[in-house]
Order: structure tokens, then sequence, then C-alpha cells
């Protein structure tokens, strides 16, 4: 995605600035989101993403900047247009989940008999039709979230604004929300959702961004930012050798974590890749893992934020906020 | 501003429902019902218990033997009582002549007996029997009424005409007065009727803030601590999310008062019936007039009575914004507390003094203006001005109240853990306007 083009239906933030008295938790910020496309929203815990995502919504106002539908002010877009998760749940605990979610949708204007057809789609869809008069402070937390979620999409809106979906979901539930995920979008929808898995992010959007202490690393196309620090990626595994001292010939090799498998590492070209396999055959080795990709968004995003200076401990609260002991994307 | 009525009425019947399905509001309900009977009727039924245990009759009969001859003796001593306002407390019935005083009051059949004879000069001679030969009230009248004959048939004997007679018979016209400068008429229970009103309506207006109040910002704080509020800004303006639910807690709250106030009706309504039924004596419950109750007053109540509920329920559900927890809304609460009691005492103080100073002043400002003006309307003599200004400012308090609320409830959405200064509340890009 290109600055300026504007095409059909954007969302388009335009250099907002938010300040909570000392603390400037937004600085200068722009990305743009395409109509029915899924936008993941990066960055660490007090990043600045929930700010951004309530500036989005109207419920606070940027100091400075603009935030855009299709060229009109978000000031003015009717409520029903949004669809919101906030990352604080929220709903009545003692109202049975049926008419909590048919008053909710009501209340964004939807009329009670097309918000019910879509409440049966969606109480079948998320596999929780024997929940449908219970109270909401009966259900699982998992099934509570599903609730929240269909909070944010019955009403039928245009632009789904979801903080942090998955945070706290089984993996089966985590399954069936992607899957959610996808039929709004099928349907036309733009979605935008925060998260700070960025394997998720990188499996399910399109488009991202990334920031980090209020200011934006980078956004656009997700293949564009993951080859935007313009290096490689060489997973290696060897038989007998897992620690692969030898590679220290190669001083534009950078190791960046240490599998019980295998090592990872970045290095500059495909060309480096390629002097690797050879060396490593040539030592008679049996090579069990051999993958050259594009660097994850995880790496991308440790890289920008290690760029922008940020300290030693700060990288560290980070590795450890991120990704941690998730499986390799191939 | 505009707001969408029909989203008001949803968010209100969502507070309705949640509200009456509430197993306490409906025991609570049940038990003040049971509770206001109680009240209203147990002076009857204590009076009946405790009461004189009287003969069953209400008045004192007395039995007249008419030896003298005198005419229409009986109607003529009736006449006497009821104009001397013993009418319905001692009455009187013909005996024949061989009625035996002793049996007939040992045997209840009367409280007295009264002979009547003419001795020897001609002159009319009475003899009152009773129980004890006790001067009590049936003895008192009988005396009075006895003086009466007597200069009633001497005159006749002087050969007074009938007509002349009725004019010197004419009881004299007495006005007891006492020196408070209230006279003792038959005005002075429809006064003490007016009273009652005055007091029940600031003290229900005053219970009403109270507790549904506290409704509102235990609804408020519910929200808040479930953080369902940040969905329900997006979903809906601030200003509609206050004004429907103080709407929908106002008519629960009605709900439940509108039983109780017709129980209440009902009990003072059949008070007499009953002390009828239980045979009471003594007490006297028909002062209760309903007639006091006009159709303009009810009006009044009515109009004060929402207005001051929406005032007093949107400062609730403002200060309910400021914490997070159910267990905070106390301490916050005080304030408002006193500031009720305030308000109360104000209509108290116009119940004694309704056109001082002071009763104007409490009657025209808006915090007290919904328990002290009806109070002064019944009592006083409010000018027409005082009225509508009173009613323009409360309504203008209202709103501002509702807005303001709105806008710190707005604002509790985003400070959960800190407490709002008045600078971020009146604050105008901070966050959007609470529209």
């Amino acid at each position: 995605m290109k600055e300026g083009t504007v095409s059909g239906m954007t969302l388009q933030i335009d250099r907002i600035s938010k300040r909570f008295g000392e603390f400037q938790a937004i600085e200068d910020v722009s990305f743009t989101v395409e109509q029915g496309r899924m936008f993941g929203f990066l960055g660490t815990n007090g990043a600045g993403k929930t700010t951004t995502m309530r500036m989005v919504l109207d419920i606070l106002r940027p100091d400075s900047g603009t935030i855009t539908w299709n060229g009109m002010s978000n000031r003015d877009i009717p409520r029903s247009q949004f669809g919101y998760l906030p990352e604080e749940r929220g709903l009545y605990p003692k109202m049975p989940v049926q008419e909590q979610l048919l008053y909710l949708a009501q209340l964004y204007g939807a009329e009670k008999q097309t918000a019910r057809e879509a409440l049966d789609h969606w109480l079948r869809q998320l596999n929780i039709e024997e929940n449908r008069n219970r109270k909401v402070e009966e259900l699982s937390k998992g099934n509570q979230q599903k609730i929240q979620f269909l909070a944010a999409v019955l009403h039928d809106p245009e632009i789904l604004i979801l903080d942090e979906p998955f945070s706290g979901l089984d993996p089966v539930n985590v399954a069936q929300m992607e899957d959610a995920f996808n039929e709004m979008k099928a349907r036309g929808k733009t979605i935008i959702f925060s998260t700070h898995q960025l394997s998720q992010a990188q499996r399910l959007c399109e488009d991202v961004a990334i920031i980090h202490r209020g200011r934006m690393l980078i956004a656009g196309d997700v293949q564009a930012v993951r080859e935007s620090i313009g290096v490689k990626i060489l997973r290696l595994g060897v038989a007998g050798d897992d620690r692969l001292e030898w590679l220290s010939r190669y001083p534009e090799v950078e190791i960046r974590q240490r599998h019980r498998d295998h090592v990872e590492m970045q290095i500059p070209d495909e060309g480096v890749a390629q002097r690797i396999l050879r060396d490593t055959l040539d030592r008679g080795m049996q090579i069990e893992l051999f993958e050259v990709t594009v660097p994850s968004l995880n790496d991308v995003f440790l890289t920008k934020v290690r760029d922008s200076g940020a300290s030693a401990e700060d990288i560290e609260r980070i590795t450890a906020s991120t990704d941690r002991g998730e499986a390799v994307v191939a | 501003m505009n707001l969408d009525v029909s989203r008001i009425w949803l968010i209100a019947r969502r507070e309705i429902r949640e509200k009456i399905r509430q197993r306490s509001f409906i025991i609570s309900t049940a038990v003040m019902v049971v509770v206001v009977l109680a009240l209203v009727l147990a002076p009857v039924v204590i009076s009946a218990i405790f009461g004189d245990d009287d003969d069953g009759s209400s008045a004192d009969r007395v039995l007249v033997v008419n030896e003298a001859g005198v005419d229409d003796l009986v109607a003529t001593l009736n006449d006497f009582a009821a104009m001397a306002g013993f009418g319905d407390r001692v009455s009187y019935a013909e005996a024949s002549a061989d009625l035996v005083a002793q049996e007939a009051i040992n045997g209840g059949d009367a409280d007295g007996v009264l002979t009547v004879t003419r001795g020897e000069d001609d002159a009319l001679a009475f003899r009152y029997t009773n129980e004890d030969g006790e001067l009590n009230e049936a003895a008192v009248v009988t005396q009075a009424a006895a003086g009466e004959l007597t200069l009633q048939d001497s005159l006749a004997r002087l050969g007074v005409d009938a007509e002349q007679a009725r004019q010197v018979r004419t009881l004299p016209d007495i006005t007891l007065e006492g020196i408070d400068g209230g006279s003792s008429s038959s005005e002075d229970t429809e006064e003490g009727f007016r009273y009652a009103i005055a007091y029940g309506s600031a003290l229900v207006m005053y219970m009403v803030v109270l507790i549904y109040g506290m409704w509102v910002a235990q609804g408020v704080v519910a929200e808040k601590s479930s953080r369902i509020m940040e969905i329900m800004v997006n979903a809906a303006r601030p200003t509609e999310l206050m004004f429907g639910k103080i709407i929908g807690i106002g008519l629960a709250g009605l709900m439940q008062l509108l039983p109780i106030l017709a129980v209440a009706g009902i009990g003072l309504y059949s008070q007499q019936t009953l002390a009828d039924a239980l045979d009471v004596t003594g007490i006297d419950f028909s002062g209760i007039d309903f007639g006091a109750i006009s159709v303009t007053l009810v009006g009044f109540f009515l109009l004060y009575f929402l207005l001051g509920f929406l005032l007093y329920a949107a400062l609730y559900a403002g200060v309910g914004s400021l914490v997070d927890r159910q267990e905070d809304v106390q301490t916050v609460m005080t304030p408002m507390t006193f500031a009720i009691v305030i308000g109360f005492f104000a209509a108290i103080f116009t119940l004694s003094a309704p056109d001082s100073m002071v009763a104007r002043v409490a009657s025209i400002v808006p915090f007290t203006s919904p328990m002290a003006m009806v109070p002064r309307i019944l009592l006083g003599d409010p000018a027409t001005w005082e009225i509508l200004l009173s009613i323009a400012l409360l309504v203008l308090a209202g709103y501002l109240a509702v807005v303001l609320a709105a806008r710190i409830y707005r604002m509790g959405v985003l400070m959960y853990g800190q407490k709002p200064s008045l600078k971020v509340i009146f604050q105008r890009d901070t966050i959007r306007a609470a529209r």
C-alpha cells in the first residue's frame, strides 16, 4: 500500500498525536486501511495500540492529525458503522446472552429481526448455541470472549475494531475466531485488530502496522514489511551438531537463535545460503533442515526496534512479550 | 445535541427489566406494602384492643320516663344534645313509665335513666340515674338540657308563645380561640390533613431520591466495574445513556412506589370502616378528607417529583461515575446524602412557616424546591411567578446535571483507577464531547 493511493473506501489515519499530561502516547502516526482488508496492529503492551484504536472510534480525540473514512471525518461517521471489541472485556454479567446481544445490536441501531437472524447464524458458527439463554457470568472465559465478539458484529458494521481479540483463547477457540474473521472479511468488512502475537498477524493479515512507544516503525503489506529490512533468514539443522560453531567463519552471518534441532540466522542474501549449503555438504554432514525465508514479522519488529535505538533491556522485554516459544513458521 | 428517543426508551426498558427481575426488588416491594398497610391500620387495631371497652354502642343511651307529660320531650333532648355538639355521644329514647332504672342500667339497656316529673309548684323536676352516680358526659349534657327544658317550660307557663320561646332558647354563639391565633373549627381537620399531605409529599420525595438515586449510582458503577461502559459509549451517546438509565430506574421505582402509595391510600380510606367494624370509639378516623387533594395538587406533586428525581438521579449517576467499585459508592455518596437531608429539612421548615423567606427561597432553589414547593403550595400562598421560576430552574438544573453526569460517565471509561479532575471534566477536546 503506497501513500496517497486512495482508491475506493479507505480508513485514513493521518499524522495523529496524543499526549496524556507529560506522556506522549502517540506521536505522528499515519497509516491507511483499505476496505475489505484485514489489518494487524502490532506492538508491545503500552505501545499505543489501544489509544490509537480509541481515537479511530472517536472515543478519544487526537491532539493533532485527522482520521477519515472515505474522506469523511470519523466524528461524523454513524456509530452503527463501527463494531468494537475493547481490550477490557465488558458485558452485563447477569443478562442472558441472547437478550444482551439483541439489546446491544438495537442500541447500535439494528432491527431486532435482522439482529436475531445474525445471532442465530453466529451462535451456530462459533459453536455456542447452547449458551443462548444462559447468563454471561455463567460462561467460560473463552465463550465470554466469543460473545464479546458477537457484540461487535451483530449490527453488521463496516469497520471492526478489535483490541486483542485472541488473547486468552485456547487453540480451538483461536481457530474458530480466525474463521469468523475470515468470514467478515469475505463480506467486505474492514477489520483492524491489535495483537502482540506477531506470528498470528503474519498468518491472518494482509496489511500490518508496527508501533513502538507511540511511534510508527513500519506499515504496509505483510510481504513488503517482511522484505523491508533487506535480509533473509536461514534455518539450518544438521544431525549430530547442534552448535554449528564453524559458522563463525562467515562474518556476514548473524546467529539469531539456537533451537534444539536447528540454528536460525540472518543472512544478507541467497548467495550466502548457497555457500553455507555447499560448505555443509563438503563437511559430509547430514542436513535435517535447510530453509531460506524472508524474515518473520517478529524478526522485522526486533530489527526495527533495535534500529530505533532501543536499549538492551527494552529489546529483552520485547523478545519476552512477543513470540516466545512459538513454532517455527515456514 | 440530538437525542434518539427510541434509543433512550430502549435503554430505559432494559433498566426496568433488570430491576424488576431482581428478587430483592420483589421482596422489598412486598415487605414495604405490608409494613405500610400495618402502619396505617395499626392505630385502629390498637384502639380496638386497648381502647375503652364500652357497651358496644358509640353513644351513651339515656332512657327517658316522661311522667310530666312534656310535649316532644325526647326530640327536644336529642335536639339539644346535637346543638351542643354531643349528638353522637349521648342519645335519648322514650321509656315506659314502669321502667325500673336499676334494671335497665344493670341489664345494659341504658347508660342512664332520666325521670321527668312535675312538682307541687308545677315546675319540672328531673332525676337522673346512672351506674355510679358519677357526673359523666351524659349526666352533664342531661343537666344542661334540663336547665333548658325548665326555662322553656317556665316561659310557656308564663304565656310566651312558641316562636318567642324559640328565640330565647337559641344557644349563644361562642367562638373558642387559642392564643396562637388558630381557631377551633371544622376547618381544623382539613388543615391538619393538608399538613399531613404536605409532610407526606416531602417524605416520599426524600425517600425516593435516597433509595432510587442510589439505584442509579449502583447501576452506573456496575457498568463501570463490568467494563461494559466502553461498548455503551460507543453504541449510544452518553447523554442518551444517562436519560435512559434515569428514566428506566425512575419507572422501576414508580412500579414499587405506586403499590405502596395505593395501599397507604386505601388503608387511610378504610380506617373508619375498620374502626366501625371493630367497634372502636373515642378516636375519630373520619377526619381524612380526600377532597383536600385536588387534581392540580397531584399534578404539581408529579411534576416536582419527576423533575426532582431527574436532578438528583443525574447527580447520583455523575458521582457514581467517579468510582470503580461498589464498595466505594457509599463514601462518595455522603455529600449527596447531605444535600438531600438539607432539602428535606428545608421542606420540614416550610411546613411550619410556608411563606417565610427561608421557605420562599427553598421552594425556588432547584436542590430544595422538589421537596419544599409542594408543601408550600398546600400550606402557603406562593405567587405564580415563584412557581414558574421554580419549575424553570429545576428543568434547567436537571438538564445540566444530566449533561454533566454524561460527561463524567464518558470520562470514567478512560479513567479506571484515576481520579478525574474537574479540569479534565470540563476540558473540551481531550475526549469526544458527551454527545
